[in-house]
């Protein structure tokens, strides 16, 4: 290990200076925002007697208009002068603000148009017709947003008749970029242009979940219709992007979704021919138990995460199970988890090569909590892993199937045994299981026994 | 904060962060946004920063966290080749190591292959080892800015050393 040490010392030594012209266009943007926000503050105080009067007697689109940047001036407080100036001539402004949960969210307006904004990324060139679509994010309570809120939320385009959970930003070659403003988080979301698709009902989702969540929205796989699932506890909102429906183009949506499967197709074929490594971003799935034991009030919750998939030259892996668990909650000595009554889930132990290292038991001691204001961490992971001589190895469709196995199996089946030990010398026992696992949505509840 | 406060801060810490962004990200422009971003969000709370008492680790917590928020705004899908291409100007520009030139090959070789074998790790490894030994933090700052217990920061230091020992010996490096 210290060879390992010295070599990880050598390789990863900070060497690189951030060059001087980084620096100095550093400098040159911290004078534009400082100058920025002083500007800003002036106008919201000149225009806040303005609001006040007019709060009772205009309708909301005009409040919201009032109260929020509109998307040009969004997409130049984001640095990004090129899309604001395509906001101004050939966007459309929508100021809607729905609240449900725990925001308030107003979908300021979009724009779709060929290189009309400043940032660039690998699949630009291949689909330079993109949609960009502003929206302003607020606590419900009034309180200010904080990076930690805007990791939570959700906000994609959705196509009438595609399903929603395989065709949304993520996989649209999408991003966003936004940030936080007068408490209010701004976030312009991009992704290839859905304006093809105008002659269909177009929606903007906003959920506080991760990814796209099936628990959110209901798709209607007859219509196509996409709907806020009703008994969804928190935000989901839905609004209907009205595009121009002259711009829609069925051939040429035809021929994006082609060349989208296609590409889909391809990826891992050739990332494996490659021998290339390749990184299937799955955003984490969290889940969150909360229950109250004697005064204290305890919360569980699971972080999923890191379902990656790597190859080398003769070895590939794939992470099938990886919780991340937190329990918050005063007075708690230790906690000690169990999976599987011991097993670490239904599978042969042969495929889940982690199992040694990590065990299938965990437990956590108060000594963690020094540092972290009653916060109690673990990791649980399992993978698997092929090597060259194995048949899977080079059969995509094999690989797919023993992975779909050992999802649908393993979580399926997974269920955890918690002890809780309170200082007082009480100890409390919950069970909790795992379901529902499958390999499109990664979609896992959580439920108390 | 005044332009003297801003230099000062990209003087003491400016070599430390962006030589972690450059490995993070693993590509001189997206390095380069980062560490633009993170410098310029710390601006914007300076008042918090002023008050950590240790800028650094709050600087590197602003950067990992963007970095989580944002990275699919930067160009996130990395590709090898590009990665070692980078890796290899990394090694350009680095200082002279006073090495004879057969052994400053065989050490540049073996630390391309030591970045490679870490960008194949699972990405919660990754920040953890380029926090440790770029950035060059304690396991308790980093268990701080990470909200992760030091057993886990420890595990995860432990773990991605011994996944990196298995890469680079299925390579007969070692």
């Amino acid at each position: 290990m210290n060879d390992m040490d010295k070599l990880l010392k050598a390789a990863l030594a900070p060497e690189q200076y951030p060059p001087e012209e980084l620096n100095d266009k550093l400098m040159r943007q911290v004078k534009v925002k400082e100058s920025g926000e002083m500007r800003w503050k002036r106008k919201s105080l000149i225009i806040a007697a303005a609001v006040v009067a007019c709060l009772l007697i205009v309708p909301a689109s005009a409040y919201a208009a009032y109260k929020y940047l509109q998307p040009k001036e969004a997409a130049i407080k984001l640095q990004d002068d090129k899309l604001g100036k395509a906001f101004e001539k050939d966007g459309t402004e929508a100021m809607e603000t729905v609240t449900d949960g725990l925001y308030k969210v107003t979908y300021l307006g979009d724009v779709s148009g060929e290189y009309i904004s400043e940032r660039t990324g690998s699949s630009w060139d291949m689909y330079p017709e993109r949609t960009y679509v502003a929206v302003a994010i607020e606590k419900a309570d009034g309180t200010d947003m904080t990076d930690e809120d805007n990791s939570k939320l959700f906000v994609t385009p959705l196509i009438q008749g595609l399903k929603p959970w395989v065709y949304n930003i993520a996989s649209m070659h999408g991003s966003y970029m936004g940030d936080v403003i007068d408490g209010v988080f701004y976030r312009i979301i991009e992704c290839d242009s859905v304006e093809l698709f105008a002659d269909r009902d177009l929606y903007l989702a906003v959920s506080d979940t991760a990814f796209f969540s099936r628990k959110a929205f209901d798709y209607d796989e007859e219509t196509g219709v996409v709907t806020p699932n009703e008994a969804y506890e928190g935000t989901n909102i839905l609004f209907d992007m009205k595009l121009d429906s002259s711009k829609s183009d069925p051939e040429k949506a035809k021929a994006y979704l082609k060349q989208l499967n296609d590409e889909w197709n391809l990826e891992g074929e050739q990332n494996k021919a490659n021998g290339r490594g390749e990184e299937t971003e799955v955003k984490p799935v969290t889940q969150q138990e909360i229950f109250a034991e004697g005064g204290n009030k305890v919360t569980f919750r699971m972080d999923e995460e890191d379902f990656n998939r790597w190859w080398a030259d003769d070895k590939s892996a794939r992470t099938v199970l990886s919780y991340y668990l937190d329990v918050e909650g005063e007075d708690i000595e230790s906690i000690k988890c169990t999976l599987n009554q011991g097993e670490f889930c239904s599978n042969p132990a042969d495929d889940l090569t982690e199992l040694k290292t990590y065990g299938n038991q965990c437990s956590i001691t108060g000594d963690d909590l020094k540092d972290r204001n009653h916060l109690y961490s673990a990791e649980l992971i399992a993978r698997f892993e092929t090597y060259k001589d194995d048949p899977v190895f080079n059969d995509n469709s094999a690989w797919g199937k023993r992975e779909h196995d050992m999802l649908s199996m393993g979580i399926a089946s997974t269920k955890l045994t918690l002890e809780i030990n309170m200082k007082d010398g009480r100890t409390v026992n919950k069970n909790l299981s795992f379901n529902n696992a499958s390999d499109e949505s990664i979609d896992i509840s959580v439920s108390e026994e | 904060m005044t332009t003297e406060e801003i230099n000062r801060l990209i003087l003491e810490y400016g070599k430390q962060i962006y030589s972690f962004c450059c490995n993070l990200t693993g590509n001189k422009a997206d390095a380069d946004d980062l560490y633009q971003d993170t410098i310029l969000k710390a601006v914007e709370l300076r008042h918090r920063l002023d008050g950590s008492g240790n800028p650094k680790s709050y600087l590197m917590g602003i950067a990992v966290r963007i970095w989580q928020n944002r990275k699919k705004k930067y160009a996130v899908r990395q590709n090898i080749i590009q990665m070692v291409e980078y890796d290899e100007k990394l090694i350009q520009d680095a200082p002279d190591t006073g090495l004879q030139p057969e052994e400053q090959a065989i050490r540049e070789e073996m630390v391309l292959m030591v970045r490679a074998g870490i960008k194949q790790l699972p990405e919660k490894f990754q920040i953890v080892l380029y926090m440790y030994y770029t950035a060059e933090m304690s396991i308790q700052d980093i268990g701080r800015v990470l909200h992760i217990p030091k057993g886990t920061i420890k595990s995860r230091l432990h773990k991605g050393r011994n996944l990196l020992k298995e890469y680079l010996e299925v390579r007969n490096y070692e």
